[in-house]
């Protein structure tokens, strides 16, 4: 199988021609290399082809199996979506660092080796991170930078880990790891991009403060990359199953207290993915099944969630929910394809969610974690009641608050379209996901159990928010989450210590003065490091050397 | 002339500083041409000796035809001839970019400046190529007195931060030849392989001691090693532009050779504690000069304090002593000329078309999109971002802690990284998007521009051929620096 | 400014005194590798020797003996005599093997003379620098 066929090259190629091209070239170029990475991903057969070396060791640039290919899929179907939803205005960073990041993401699951999944992991971070600079405000910025930090430490993590697996004779090829020393950091790193609280505050700080577009390709790639590499390294770790389930319950949470809606989505995020590292941590067939399912529907709902929120902040600027409403009347296409989306996430039958969310829930009966189970359900209630009826009741409903600026570009509502009826597809023709997964399903989602069980959930979940309503409108409010521990931890080494050990230096110069130069007058201006101070550190170092010699 | 290749470049580099101010007199406008053909026919030539060293082996010269140990020789094997291609490539490319601003700033005197650069490149190929402790204090002298010199040029702060570079070089001086001297005291000879033969023998001698302890520690202020590192923050602040295009890229470079040469190969250090202090020192000056860079306001004293931080990276590498470790310093040393160079060189520029060096005034932003994309290309290369070369070096260190089982050390060449990318974030993010102000900006010159383009295309490039650098020449290098060297 | 000593005995003594330094000077530096001395030392006693003029007979009287960027090419020059002499060696052993020279019969008579031109330019350079740096000194000291 040559090197040639991954999916990676197209959007490789097509970022460098979207990042100079004029305008209607990049719109050409935008969609048209996920096309050709779709079709290059649907048509990967099984196999590695090793290509190079790199630092004496062997680079497997392409490695596919069901697994890798259900995700190379999806991730090249999002890459179109997001193209086709920032086409209008098509600006060149979006495009650019959104194929370099779906070049990024496809690299990772199509890694063979160590040392490719770390390059690709990092050529993600850096494309994310231009991603979220394409908000193009102070704050967008300022969240970008954090973004970068929070993904350079997991970085480091992996390449700690990775250096440490192979320098004690580990196999260069990407395979299960033991959860020993290189593997507690590689674990880490995988969490990091997981968004497995506490290290999650990346994601929710800094996909609201993209550009629409910018967020919906955002969330098709990182975490779901990293639910990859957990299926494929730490399978089975019963720590995750718990990690998933916290997780889950945590994101919900804290979405149903949010107001600004992208955030909202932003925490349904790490909630959704919470069921993947579930699954990844039960370990069995079906629990890999359903956690590649999930993470399949997932892209697809999501990516249609953000980008009627998208559409909502695009048409009147604004993003939080007490600033909205009343938006039904103007926007009709979006709000129903929102629901499509909304009720996809919670889901309901016949649509993806159902036939995906359910093979986890399914895994987790099936190995008697009961408690997982009905933690789970929970956070499925949870999820619809923010998603399906808090955010559009108080966004498209309620009392007129904002008017939209100007109609939706018709890329944005196409894409939108796309998307939903991708989710009716895989809803009421389950076997076409299912056909792509890596394990055989023998689960059949429509059955009565089943669907009566869903449609409870949607129907209590109602009711409860009919009578809460008023509570949940939320008012102006911050929820406190763990990037204040972040913001105050930068701030004491930025002010605490640097400063300290300015002052350090200040009282030995100011000793130095005393002691040795106290007959010359001091310099006109304040250099650095005075030479008394330096010499009494010279001495020092020369008696230190010849101790340890 | 083969045969000559470990002399040529030092040779002419001399030549070229004596040549340049007889020119200036009757054609002053070629003297810098002359300056820079000669920097890069010693550039060639170092080429020449390196791939000469891949094919035949290792060489001894002797100067005047007399054989060691009596005889001054000169060394030519993969690590002298790696870091003199270093020393030599980056140092004409640094009095390239300078060139045009050494005019500005220096005006009629310009070709003084060229020769004085010269004179230094000429000490640091001499510590390169020298075979001999004594012929390393000569050169190193050389280049010490050139630097003063340089740094001094600018006038105003330059000349108090001159002093004080002086002061305490001359102090590193004395110290490398005090250790000098005890050790011929101790053996009656100054030959570096003659050393490493009768040195073990001696191992218990406290002359030994003291000697190589003050060595050690003479050479660490040259190199500019935390805590010893006081010098470098003022001089390479207050330097005037076409200066620091040259110092902070190749000065320290040399200095850290010869501590590698010496420590390792002459007295056989690898194995004592001291090589694990070294180590940690360098882990301290990793994070201690990360942390202090990230919080300065002016760009060049942020390019300096960035340096200590590098420079504590080749400490690690140095003191582990192991094969991947030792390949990880020396492609460092590489990495890290070529990327601070070009960010030293893009700093210049921008201050020569009229920004001030403060973070907050240094913004020329869209403007500017090639110099400020080779900046970035630079930055990503002290991160240690793939594929630049900095990535390479970083993860050559990382196995050698891993190998040596120092997982604290592990943390602070990581943690090196982070600071890193705040600290050049901070500069990236203010070149590009800083304040222009009102005043209008003059474009950077071709020059300088072709410069810059070749270090980050050359930053990228070797890191994708890092591979082969590194089996064919650096680990070659690295076994024999720790291998007992025959008389 | 300097200005002319004063004392006419000063001026008289150093008239006398400077040729014969500068005798001294060349003896010293032919001498080198046979008694003390050598091309360093000779070249501080024959720089000495103009700036004895300066110091005695005024700036006026060296100015008129001494051209800035004579000196400037004389310190130039004389490295570049020592590293032309070394250059013989390219075509014996090495760099410096002043064997190779030309001319006088024996090697040891070839490896005298080579070190006597290296000498030479070492005593040039020293000489020239020195009293460059004089030059340059008096003259911030004039514009001060």
């Amino acid at each position: 199988m040559s090197e040639l066929a991954h999916p990676a090259w197209p959007l490789l190629a097509g970022a460098a021609v979207a990042a100079v091209a004029p305008l209607p070239v990049r719109r050409l170029v935008a969609l048209l290399a996920p096309l050709v990475a779709l079709v290059l991903a649907w048509r990967l057969p099984d196999g590695a082809a090793v290509g190079g070396a790199l630092m004496g060791l062997p680079l497997i640039a392409l490695r596919a199996d069901a697994l890798a290919r259900v995700f190379a899929i999806v991730f090249a179907l999002a890459a179109g979506l997001g193209a086709l939803y920032g086409l209008e205005p098509a600006r060149q960073r979006l495009l650019a660092a959104g194929l370099a990041a779906a070049a990024a993401a496809e690299g990772i699951v199509l890694a063979g080796d160590w040392v490719t999944l770390y390059l690709a992991w990092e050529t993600l971070a850096v494309a994310s991170f231009v991603l979220v600079t394409d908000g193009r405000t102070a704050r967008a910025w300022r969240s970008a930078l954090g973004y970068l930090l929070v993904h350079a430490l997991g970085g480091a993590l992996l390449l700690a880990g990775v250096v440490w697996h192979l320098a004690s004779g580990g196999d260069p090829r990407i395979g299960p790891l033991a959860l020993d020393g290189p593997g507690w950091l590689v674990l880490l790193a995988f969490a990091v991009n997981a968004a497995v609280p506490p290290l999650h505050a990346w994601l929710t700080d800094a996909y609201p403060e993209s550009s629409p577009a910018g967020t919906v390709l955002l969330s098709a790639f990182a975490t779901k990359a990293a639910v990859y590499a957990l299926l494929r390294v730490f399978a089975g770790q019963e720590v995750l199953v718990w990690a998933g389930t916290a997780m889950a319950l945590y994101g919900v949470v804290y979405a149903v207290l949010a107001t600004d809606i992208r955030r909202l989505l932003a925490y349904h995020i790490v909630s959704q993915v919470g069921y993947m590292v579930a699954g990844a941590g039960i370990g069995t067939a079906l629990a890999v099944n359903g956690a590649a399912a999930h993470a399949f529907c997932h892209i697809i709902y999501k990516a249609l969630l953000l980008m009627g929120a998208g559409a909502v902040v695009h048409a009147t600027g604004r993003g939080r929910l007490p600033d909205l409403g009343g938006l039904a009347p103007h926007m009709p296409a979006t709000l129903a394809l929102y629901m499509v989306g909304a009720l996809s996430i919670s889901g309901a039958p016949l649509l993806n969610g159902f036939v995906s969310k359910s093979l986890v829930l399914a895994a987790a009966e099936a190995t008697h974690r009961d408690t997982a189970y009905w933690l789970l359900t929970l956070a499925s209630v949870g999820t619809f009641l923010s998603t399906g009826l808090k955010l559009p009741w108080f966004t498209f409903g309620g009392a007129p608050a904002a008017r939209p600026a100007a109609a939706l570009p018709r890329p944005m509502l196409a894409a939108m379209t796309l998307a939903a009826a991708l989710c009716l597809l895989l809803g009421v023709a389950p076997g076409l996901l299912y056909a792509l997964l890596p394990f055989p399903v023998a689960y059949a989602p429509y059955t009565a159990g089943h669907v009566l069980e869903s449609l409870q959930i949607l129907a209590g979940t109602t009711l409860a928010f009919l009578l809460l309503k008023e509570t949940l409108h939320g008012a102006a409010s911050r929820t406190l989450d763990v990037d204040v521990l972040y913001r105050a931890a930068g701030r004491l080494l930025r002010d605490g210590l640097a400063p300290a050990l300015a002052r350090v230096a200040d009282a030995a110069e100011a000793l130095s003065y005393a002691l040795v130069a106290r007959q010359l007058p001091a310099p006109d201006f304040r250099l650095g490091v005075p030479i008394g101070y330096a010499v009494l550190i010279t001495l020092l170092t020369l008696g230190l050397t010849l101790l340890a010699w | 002339m083969r045969g000559h290749l470990p002399v040529l470049p030092l040779l002419l580099t001399l030549v070229g500083a004596m040549a340049t101010p007889i020119v200036a007199l009757v054609a002053p406008r070629a003297a810098s041409g002359l300056a820079v053909g000669a920097a890069a026919a010693a550039a060639l030539a170092a080429l020449g000796g390196l791939a000469d060293v891949l094919v035949a082996g290792p060489r001894r010269y002797a100067l005047g035809g007399w054989p060691g140990p009596w005889g001054i020789e000169l060394v030519l094997d993969p690590l002298s001839g790696f870091v003199g291609v270093v020393v030599a490539g980056v140092g004409t490319a640094a009095l390239l970019a300078g060139a045009g601003g050494a005019r500005r700033v220096y005006g009629d005197a310009a070709p003084t400046f060229h020769a004085l650069a010269l004179v230094a490149l000429t000490g640091y190929l001499g510590i390169v190529a020298s075979g001999d402790l004594f012929n390393v204090f000569v050169f190193l002298e050389i280049a010490a007195i050139s630097s003063y010199a340089l740094v001094a040029s600018g006038g105003g702060p330059g000349l108090v931060a001159a002093f004080r570079y002086a002061v305490l070089g001359t102090v590193g001086a004395s110290f490398y030849l005090l250790g000098v001297a005890l050790l011929y005291a101790l053996t009656g000879s100054l030959n570096m392989a003659d050393l490493a033969a009768r040195l073990p023998a001696l191992a218990q001698s406290p002359l030994l001691t003291g000697g190589a302890a003050l060595i050690v520690v003479g050479l660490a202020i040259k190199m500019a090693l935390f805590p010893l590192h006081g010098w470098l923050p003022d001089a390479y602040t207050h330097a005037p532009s076409p200066v620091t295009a040259l110092l902070p890229a190749v000065g320290t470079k040399a200095a850290a050779y010869a501590l590698a040469r010496i420590l390792l190969s002459v007295l056989g250090g690898g194995d004592l504690p001291l090589a694990m202090l070294l180590a940690w020192t360098g882990a301290v000056a990793v994070v201690v000069g990360g942390v202090l860079a990230a919080r300065q306001q002016d760009a060049r004293r942020l390019l300096a304090y960035s340096s200590v931080s590098q420079m504590g990276y080749i400490a690690i590498g140095l003191g582990l002593a192991g094969t991947s470790a030792l390949a990880g310093a020396y492609l460092h040393m590489l990495g890290h000329a070529l990327a601070k160079g070009a960010l030293f060189i893009g700093v210049g520029a921008l201050l020569l078309a009229g920004r001030r060096p403060a973070l907050a005034a240094l913004g020329l932003g869209p403007r500017q999109p090639v110099l400020g994309a080779c900046l970035v290309v630079a930055a990503l290369s002290m991160v240690g971002v793939p594929p630049a070369l900095g990535f390479f070096s970083k993860w050559y260190l990382l196995e050698g802690a891993v190998a040596a089982g120092q997982p604290g050390l592990v943390g602070a060449i990581l943690l090196g990284s982070l600071l890193a990318l705040v600290y050049m974030y901070r500069l990236t993010g203010a070149v590009w998007f800083g304040e222009s102000g009102a005043l209008p900006v003059a474009a950077t010159p071709r020059p300088v521009l072709a410069v810059l383009v070749v270090l980050a295309v050359a930053t990228l490039g070797l890191g994708l051929v890092s591979g082969p650098l590194v089996d064919r020449i650096l680990i070659p290098a690295a076994v024999l620096t720790t291998a007992a060297a025959g008389p | 400014m300097i200005e002319r000593h004063e004392s006419v005995v000063v001026t008289t003594f150093v008239r006398v005194l400077v040729p014969l330094a500068q005798l001294f000077g060349l003896y010293v530096l032919v001498h080198g590798h046979e008694s003390p001395g050598g091309g360093f030392q000779a070249g501080v006693i024959l720089g000495a020797s103009y700036i004895l003029v300066a110091l005695a007979l005024g700036r006026e009287a060296l100015e008129e003996r001494v051209n800035e960027r004579a000196c400037v090419a004389l310190a130039a020059g004389g490295v570049l005599l020592y590293v032309a002499t070394g250059a013989v060696g390219f075509a014996g052993t090495a760099f410096l093997d002043y064997a190779a020279l030309p001319g006088p019969g024996s090697p040891v008579r070839a490896r005298w003379l080579g070190i006597l031109l290296i000498e030479i330019g070492v005593a040039l350079a020293v000489a020239a620098t020195l009293v460059l740096i004089f030059c340059r000194l008096a003259a911030r000291d004039a514009e001060t």
